[in-house]
C-alpha cells in the first residue's frame, strides 16, 4: 500500500491568493443566476404598482386584465390577504421599543410610497404580463404626502400610518458621560452638520424570484437572488401560512447583492402565492426602475464636539435624522441603530450623547447597504476629526494621533458598548502616511496652488464592526457547514453562508483543502439551499468567513483527525510525524513512506471492521462556529456587544477639485487594512476594492433624488443614478496590517463592509483639503458639481463652521 | 393601414451555429438569445444600454443587445460569451487574464468587459491604463472597483503580445 | 420587455420608407436608425409604435465628400464616423467623446440623436455648430432645413410624421476653422451639464460659440471678434434664456459652468494658435 512515488507539489493554500475555484464556468457564461432558471409550465408575474406616493386604493379593476392576451391570473391586494399574512419584519423596530407596522405582498387599503405593489398579473410570457399590468385600472384617493424626513417629524405632517400618533419610527440614544458638563467646561467647541444623501445599492443584476407551489406535497420551492435561504424560508413560511420545513429556498449564483437581496421584498410572498393560487411555476424579474425603488443611508446629522487646545476631543453630541422611507421589512431601517452604536469608532471619547431618530416618509423603503449605517458613522466621525484640526490649525493626522485607541488597549470597550477585538491604528495610520509619499504630495499641493490648481489629501480611518448577532432576531452572529470526504476522497462542503461573488466559497475551500490534505480541484462547496446546507444565516455583515470558514475549519479539522490516525497506521508511523498535502499524507521523517489520501478515505469506508476500528465512520462532521466576544447580556451600563470583530482600515485619498466648476477628480486612493488573519489576500482586497469604489460613488455622485412635487424617485435609470465607471476611479494601492483577532479561531475579521465609509470620509475630507484655501465647508452630500459649487459661491454668506 | 405582425423569418449564425428561427418582432436580440436560442450568458441588467451586461458582437461589432430587436439582426453572424473562447477547449488568454487577476467577483459584468477588451486589443496591442479605462466605460462593475478588471486587461494585452510576437517569429 | 405588437419593416431606400410613413395616417411610428434609443423605449412601454421601420437597408449609411459640403447619411454610426476620413475634424472630435462605450459609438448614429433631440445629446449642439443643413423626405416633397431652425424644442424638431431625415450635410469651410469643443460631466457616464463649442477664425479668434446640453435646444452666439471675455460671456448668459434645471444641476449652476467652460473654450483656441506660433 505504501507508495514511494513523491508527489513534487505542495498545497498550501491559506494565505495564499488562490482564484475562483469556479472562474472557468463563470467565463464561459455558464454560471446560472436566477433569470437563467427555467422550469416546464413556467408562467410571468407582471406588478401594477402605485403611481402616488400617498393614496387610499379604492377599487381595484382586474376584469380587462383577466382577459388579456395570455393572461392565467390576476390578484388584488384584498385577495391576496386572505391567502397570505403580513411579512414578518427582519428586524422589528416594535421589539427595540418603537412602533411598527403590517406590511403586506401587495397593499389593501392605503399605499404608502411610489412604487408600492397593488396587484399581480400571471401570464403566459412576460410581454404578456407586462402588457396586461397597464390594463388594470385602480381608482385612488389621494391623500397629502411627505417626502422629507425633518418635514415628516412636524406635528403637521401627513401621518403616513394612521395608528400612529407621528411618523418617528423609534429614537435610540446612546449616552455615556455628562457631555453637558463637558461642554460647559470646554476649552473649544465646534458645531456644524451634514446630510448623507439618500443611496442605493445597484448590484448589476437586478433581483428576481421563481416559485414553484407542489400542490400533492403542499410545499414550495423557492429560487431567489438573495442572500439569506434560511431565513427567508422562515419569513415566507410566515407569510404563506405553510410550515417551515413546506418550504425549500434556494439561492443560485447570485450577480451582486450587497444588502439589496437581503429579504422582506413584497414580492418574495407575492410569487410563491401566485404560484399557488394560478397552478403554475411563476418567475418575476425585477426591472432596473424596480431596483432603483430601493433607498438606504440618508441621514441629517447635527453635531457639536468639545476639544482641548492639544486636539484632544473631550464629548461629542450627535441628534441625528434618518429617513428611512415607508416602513419595509427587510433589515433597512436597523441601519441607523448601528450608525448610532458605532459611534465614536475607534476615538476615545468620553462622552457621547447621541441619539438616532428613525422617521418614516412617503419613499420607497430602505434596505440593507454594504455598510450597514456603520459608514455613516465613519463619515460624520472623520469630518469632526478634520474640523477640529481646522479650527485648531492643527495636522488632522495629529488630531487624529491623539484620540485613536493605543495598541496596548485592547480589547477595548467603546462608549456604546462594542468590545473591539485588536488592532493597532497608530502603526496603520503611520503605514498610510508612508504609502501615499505624504511629503511630496503637500510640496504638489503648494505649488499647483500657485496656478489656482486644488490638489487634496485626505484621510480617514475605519472601524468595521462585523460579523454582528442582533438578539431576538434572524440576524444571527454563528454559522455552520459540513464536511464530507467520500470513499474516493473527493471533498463535498456544505456551508449555511453564501455568496454573492466575493470568494468566500473559495476561501472556504483553501480551509478545508489545508486541513485534509487535498488538492483544491477535488473539492467542491455547495450553498444556498436549504434542503441540502445546514442552517445558517447567509451573508451580510462582513461574516462568511468568520463564521462559515471557521466552522469549516472545525469540521474539516475532524476529518483531519481520522485520516490522521487511518494514515498512521497504514504508515506506520506516529500522528505527529504525518504531514496532510496534495492529496497524500506522508511521513515527515521518511518522505519516501506516503499513501494517497483516498486510499485512507477508502479504507475508512471498507475496512471499518479491520484498520479502520475505533474511526468512527462516514468521514462526516458538521460544526458550528459560534465566536467568542458577542456580549448580549446586559452589562453594568446596560450594554451589550454584538460583533465579535473589528476590522479597521486607514484610507487616503488625493483628489484634485476644479474650483470653477465644482468637479472632483480622484487621483489617487490608498488604504492600509487589517482584516485579521487572511485567508486569501486577493478576496480580502477585492473586497476593500469594490467597496471603495461604492464609498468614492457614495461620496462623489450617487444620490437617489425624489421630485418634491410628484413623490416619484426622479432617478430610476443608471443615466440618472450615476456610479462610478472605470475612469472615475484610480488604481487602489493596498497594504495589509494583519492583527489577529483573539477571538476567532483562524483569527480573522470581518471583510466586506469596510472601505465604503472610509473611502467617503478620506475624499471627503481631501476635496476640503483642496479647498482649504478657499475656507469651504460642504454640508450636503455627494460632492458632486452642484454641491461644491454652491458650498464655493456662497461661502463668504453661508454658515461658518 | 398596418397589421402587427406575429413571427417572422430569422436567418443568423450564432457561435458558429446557424439558425433559421421564426422571430416575435417584439423580442430584443438579449431576448432572442437567452429565451429562443438558451444562451443564457449574455445577462440583463437594465435594458437602457447603460450597463453592457448584455454585450455581444454582431458581425464583429460589439452591440449591446438590449438595445436592438432580434429581427435586425437577420443574416448577421453573432458572437456571446458562451462563444469568446472559439473553437478550442482552452479559456482564450483574455478569459485567462481575468481568471488570474481576479477580474470579476459575480460574473454579472463580464459578456461587456471580455468583448470590449477584445476590441481594444485588436485595435491596440499596448494601451495604456487610460486606454484601457475608457474601453470599459460602457460597462458597469458593483462588485471590483474595477481595479481586478483593468488588471486582467493589462496582462491580457502583455500575453496577446506574446502570442503575436511568437507568431510573428514562427 | 417590448409587450405591444406592431408591423417591422426593412424599407430599401428613403423613398420606401417615406411611402411606408405616408400610409401611416397619423398612427405613431418609430424609425430605427441604430435602436439606441428608440428601442429601450419600446422595452418599457414609453413608446408604442403601430410601424417599426428599419433603416438598415436603407442605404443611408456613409460619409461623402462632395463640392462644398461633407455629406453625412443620417444612419451612419458614431463609429463610422470616427473613421471615415471625410468627416469634419470638429464633428470627430465630438464623436470620440460619445459616452456608453463602444457598443453605443458602433450603433448609435448621427441621424438618430438629431431626430431625437434630448437636450443633452452633443449631436443638435454639433449640428448647430457646424451649420449643417438637414434633407427631409416626406412621401411626395422633400425640404432642406438649417440645423439652428431644426431643433424647436426638448425632443421636439421640425421633422413631421411621416418625414424622414435623408441626409445631412456640413459645409466644407468647417475643416478652414479653427475649433475647441468640450463637454462638463458630473461623471464619466453621465449625460453632460453643459457641452461648449467654439469657432475661432484664423488668428484664433472666437467667432462663435453654441452652447448645448444647458438648455432644451442648442444656442449659438454669434461674434464679431472685437468683445473682450467678459463680453463674450455677457453674450453667452444673455443668451441663456432658460437654461435646464434637473437631477445632475440647477438652472444657476449650469449657467455658471457655461460660462466657466465659454470662457475655457476661447482660451484653449487662443493658446492653440499662441502655441503653433511660437
Ligand atoms: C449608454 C448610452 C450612452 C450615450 N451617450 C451619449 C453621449 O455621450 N452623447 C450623445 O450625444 N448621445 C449619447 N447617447 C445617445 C445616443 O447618441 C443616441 O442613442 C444615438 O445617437 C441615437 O441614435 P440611434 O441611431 O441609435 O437612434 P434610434 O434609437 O434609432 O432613433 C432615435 C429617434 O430618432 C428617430 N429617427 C432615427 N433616424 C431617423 C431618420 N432618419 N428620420 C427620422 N427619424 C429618425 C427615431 O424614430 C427615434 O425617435 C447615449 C446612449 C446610450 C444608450
Amino acid at each position: 500500500m505504501t507508495q514511494t512515488i513523491a508527489p513534487t507539489q505542495s498545497a498550501n493554500y491559506v494565505g495564499t491568493s488562490e482564484r475562483k475555484h469556479n472562474g472557468e464556468k463563470f467565463l464561459r457564461g455558464e454560471m446560472v443566476y436566477i433569470d437563467d432558471i427555467r422550469i416546464p409550465g413556467m408562467h410571468f408575474a407582471g406588478i401594477v404598482r402605485s403611481p402616488h406616493p400617498h393614496a387610499r386604493i379604492k377599487s381595484v379593476d382586474l376584469s380587462k386584465a383577466s382577459v388579456a392576451e395570455g393572461v392565467i391570473f390576476v390578484l388584488s391586494g384584498a385577495e391576496a390577504a386572505k391567502h397570505t399574512d403580513p411579512i414578518p419584519h427582519f428586524i422589528d423596530p416594535e421589539a427595540f421599543g418603537g412602533k411598527t407596522t403590517d406590511v403586506r405582498c401587495l397593499a389593501v387599503d392605503k399605499v404608502v410610497y411610489v412604487g408600492e405593489p397593488v396587484a399581480a398579473i400571471v401570464a403566459r410570457t412576460r410581454q404578456d404580463a407586462e402588457a396586461a399590468v397597464e390594463l388594470v385600472d385602480v381608482e385612488y384617493e389621494i391623500l397629502p404626502f411627505v417626502i422629507d424626513g425633518e418635514e415628516s417629524l412636524q406635528p403637521d405632517a401627513p401621518r403616513i400610518y394612521e395608528h400612529w400618533d407621528d411618523n418617528k419610527i423609534i429614537s435610540i440614544p446612546f449616552i455615556s458621560g455628562d457631555t453637558e458638563a463637558v461642554f460647559a467646561q470646554a476649552e473649544h467647541i465646534l458645531e456644524d452638520e451634514l446630510k448623507i444623501q439618500r443611496y442605493s445599492t445597484q448590484p448589476i443584476e437586478p433581483r428576481g424570484y421563481v416559485a414553484v407551489y407542489d400542490s400533492r406535497e403542499s410545499s414550495y420551492t423557492f429560487y431567489g437572488a438573495c442572500q439569506n435561504p434560511h431565513p427567508l424560508r422562515w419569513v415566507l413560511s410566515h407569510t404563506l401560512r405553510v410550515s417551515e420545513n413546506d418550504v425549500r429556498v434556494i439561492a443560485p449564483t447570485v450577480g451582486g447583492a450587497f444588502g439589496l437581496k437581503m429579504h422582506g421584498h413584497p414580492e418574495e410572498p407575492l410569487t410563491c402565492i401566485l404560484s399557488k393560487l394560478s397552478g403554475k411555476p411563476v418567475k418575476w424579474i425585477e426591472d432596473r426602475t424596480e431596483t432603483m425603488l430601493v433607498g438606504a443611508r440618508e441621514q441629517m446629522h447635527r453635531f457639536k464636539v468639545s476639544f482641548t487646545s492639544a486636539g484632544k476631543i473631550t464629548a461629542l453630541k450627535d441628534h441625528f435624522v434618518a429617513n428611512v422611507g415607508a416602513l419595509g421589512a427587510p433589515p433597512g431601517w436597523g441601519m441607523v441603530f448601528l450608525s448610532g452604536l458605532a459611534f465614536p469608532t475607534g476615538y476615545k471619547i468620553a462622552a457621547t450623547d447621541v441619539l438616532a431618530t428613525v422617521v418614516a416618509s412617503n419613499k420607497s423603503p430602505w434596505n440593507a447597504a454594504r455598510g450597514y449605517g456603520k459608514e455613516a458613522t465613519a463619515l460624520v466621525m472623520e469630518r469632526i476629526i478634520d474640523l477640529v484640526a481646522r479650527d485648531l490649525g492643527m495636522d488632522p493626522l495629529e488630531v487624529r494621533r491623539v484620540n485613536l485607541i493605543e495598541s496596548h488597549e485592547f480589547p477595548y470597550k467603546t462608549a456604546g458598548g462594542l468590545n473591539i477585538d485588536s488592532g493597532d491604528y497608530h502603526a496603520a495610520l503611520d503605514k498610510a502616511v508612508e504609502m501615499i509619499g505624504l511629503p511630496a504630495l503637500r510640496a504638489e499641493q503648494e505649488e499647483l496652488r500657485k496656478d489656482n490648481r486644488y490638489l487634496g489629501i485626505g484621510f480617514a480611518f475605519e472601524l468595521t464592526p462585523e460579523s454582528g448577532d442582533i438578539p431576538g432576531t434572524l440576524v444571527g452572529g454563528f454559522d455552520t457547514s459540513t464536511v464530507k470526504m467520500d470513499p474516493s476522497g473527493k471533498v463535498t462542503v456544505l456551508t449555511g453562508v453564501t455568496t454573492p461573488g466575493g470568494g468566500n466559497d473559495t476561501s472556504i475551500l483553501q480551509i478545508v483543502s489545508d486541513q485534509v490534505g487535498i488538492e483544491i480541484s477535488d473539492a467542491r462547496i455547495i450553498q444556498g439551499d436549504t434542503l441540502l446546507t445546514p442552517y445558517g444565516f447567509g451573508n451580510y455583515s462582513g461574516r462568511s468567513m468568520v463564521t462559515g470558514g471557521n466552522a469549516a475549519y472545525l469540521a474539516a479539522k475532524d476529518i483531519r483527525a481520522k485520516l490522521l490516525i487511518i494514515a498512521s497506521r497504514l504508515l506506520e508511523t506516529d500522528e505527529s510525524d504525518i504531514d496532510l498535502r496534495a492529496g497524500w499524507a506522508r511521513s515527515l521523517s521518511n518522505p519516501d513512506k506516503a499513501i494517497k489520501i483516498s486510499e485512507i478515505a477508502y479504507t475508512v469506508y471498507t475496512l471499518a471492521f479491520a484498520t479502520a476500528t475505533g474511526v468512527e465512520p462516514p468521514l462526516e462532521s458538521t460544526r458550528v462556529y459560534q465566536p467568542e466576544n458577542i456580549q448580549h447580556t446586559p452589562d453594568a451600563e446596560g450594554k451589550i456587544n454584538i460583533y465579535p470583530t473589528y476590522s479597521n482600515a486607514v484610507h487616503v485619498a488625493v483628489v484634485e477639485v476644479d474650483a470653477d466648476t465644482g468637479h472632483v477628480k480622484v487621483r489617487r486612493f490608498g488604504t492600509v487594512h487589517d482584516a485579521g488573519t487572511i485567508i486569501n489576500p486577493r478576496f480580502v482586497e477585492g473586497q476593500m476594492e469594490g467597496a471603495t469604489a461604492m464609498g468614492i460613488g457614495a461620496a462623489l455622485m450617487e444620490h437617489s433624488i425624489h421630485d418634491p412635487a410628484t413623490g416619484h424617485l426622479s432617478t430610476n435609470r443608471f443615466k440618472t443614478y450615476l456610479m462610478p465607471r472605470a475612469s472615475d476611479v484610480p488604481m487602489f494601492e493596498s497594504v495589509h496590517q494583519v492583527t489577529p483577532s483573539p477571538y476567532t479561531a483562524l483569527g480573522t475579521k470581518g471583510a466586506g463592509e469596510a472601505g465604503v465609509g472610509g473611502a467617503q470620509a478620506a475624499v471627503t475630507n481631501a476635496v476640503h483639503d483642496a479647498l482649504a484655501p478657499l475656507g469651504v465647508t460642504i454640508r450636503q452630500m455627494p460632492l458632486n458639481p452642484q454641491n461644491v459649487l454652491h458650498a464655493i459661491i456662497t461661502r463668504e454668506t453661508g454658515k461658518q463652521a | 393601414m398596418t397589421n402587427p405582425q406575429q413571427n417572422l423569418p430569422v436567418n443568423v449564425v450564432v457561435n458558429g451555429v446557424r439558425h433559421q428561427v421564426e422571430v416575435d418582432p417584439r423580442l430584443a436580440l438579449v431576448d432572442f438569445l437567452r429565451e429562443d436560442l438558451e444562451l443564457t450568458g449574455t445577462n440583463v441588467g437594465c435594458r437602457t444600454g447603460d450597463c453592457g451586461a448584455c454585450t455581444v458582437t454582431v458581425d464583429g461589432e460589439v452591440v449591446k443587445s438590449c438595445l436592438s430587436l432580434a429581427v435586425s439582426a437577420d443574416g448577421s453572424e453573432i458572437r456571446t460569451i458562451e462563444g469568446f473562447a472559439g473553437e478550442g477547449e482552452e479559456l482564450s488568454p483574455i478569459q485567462s487574464a481575468f481568471w488570474n487577476e481576479f477580474g470579476f467577483q459575480c460574473g454579472y459584468c463580464l459578456p461587456g468587459m471580455l468583448f470590449c477588451t477584445e476590441e481594444l486589443l485588436g485595435e491596440n496591442a499596448d494601451p495604456s491604463e487610460a486606454d484601457i479605462r475608457h474601453a470599459i466605460d460602457g460597462n458597469l462593475c458593483r462588485c471590483t472597483g474595477y481595479h481586478g478588471i483593468v488588471r486582467s486587461v493589462q496582462t491580457a494585452a502583455a500575453a496577446t503580445r506574446t502570442c503575436n510576437r511568437k507568431r510573428v517569429s514562427e | 420587455m417590448i409587450a405591444h405588437r406592431f408591423k417591422y419593416s426593412c424599407p430599401r431606400s428613403a423613398e420606401e420608407a417615406a411611402a411606408e410613413l405616408a400610409q401611416m395616417e397619423g398612427e405613431e411610428t418609430a424609425i430605427i436608425s441604430g435602436g439606441t434609443w428608440v428601442v429601450p423605449e419600446m422595452s418599457h412601454h414609453l413608446r408604442r409604435p403601430k410601424l417599426v421601420i428599419d433603416l438598415k437597408l436603407a442605404g443611408l449609411a456613409g460619409v461623402s465628400a462632395e463640392a462644398d459640403a461633407v455629406v453625412i447619411g443620417p444612419a451612419t454610426t458614431y463609429t463610422q464616423l470616427a473613421h471615415s476620413k471625410h468627416t469634419p475634424n470638429f464633428l470627430k472630435k465630438v464623436v470620440a467623446g460619445i459616452t456608453g462605450g463602444s457598443q453605443i459609438r458602433n450603433r448609435g448614429t448621427i441621424g438618430g440623436s438629431a431626430c431625437y433631440a434630448n437636450p443633452a445629446s452633443d449631436i443638435p449642439g454639433a449640428l448647430v455648430t457646424m451649420k449643417a443643413s438637414l434633407h427631409l423626405r416626406a412621401h411626395s416633397s422633400t425640404r432642406i432645413v438649417e440645423a439652428a431652425d431644426f431643433f424647436l424644442d426638448a425632443n421636439v424638431t421640425l421633422l413631421e410624421p411621416d418625414e424622414i431625415l435623408e441626409s445631412i450635410s456640413i459645409p466644407s469651410t468647417n475643416d478652414e476653422n479653427l475649433f475647441s469643443y468640450a463637454k462638463f460631466k458630473t461623471a464619466q457616464g453621465s449625460w453632460p451639464i453643459v457641452t461648449i463649442g467654439c469657432i475661432a477664425s484664423e488668428d484664433g479668434v472666437a467667432r462663435r460659440v453654441i452652447v448645448g446640453g444647458a438648455g432644451a435646444i442648442p444656442f449659438a452666439v454669434d461674434l464679431d471678434g472685437q468683445e473682450s471675455e467678459d463680453e463674450v460671456l455677457q453674450r453667452v448668459h444673455a443668451a441663456m434664456r432658460q437654461p435646464w434645471s434637473d437631477v445632475f444641476a440647477t438652472a444657476d449652476t449650469r449657467r455658471h459652468i457655461a460660462g466657466v467652460m465659454t470662457q475655457r473654450a476661447v482660451r484653449e483656441i487662443a493658446a492653440a494658435k499662441n502655441g503653433e506660433k511660437s
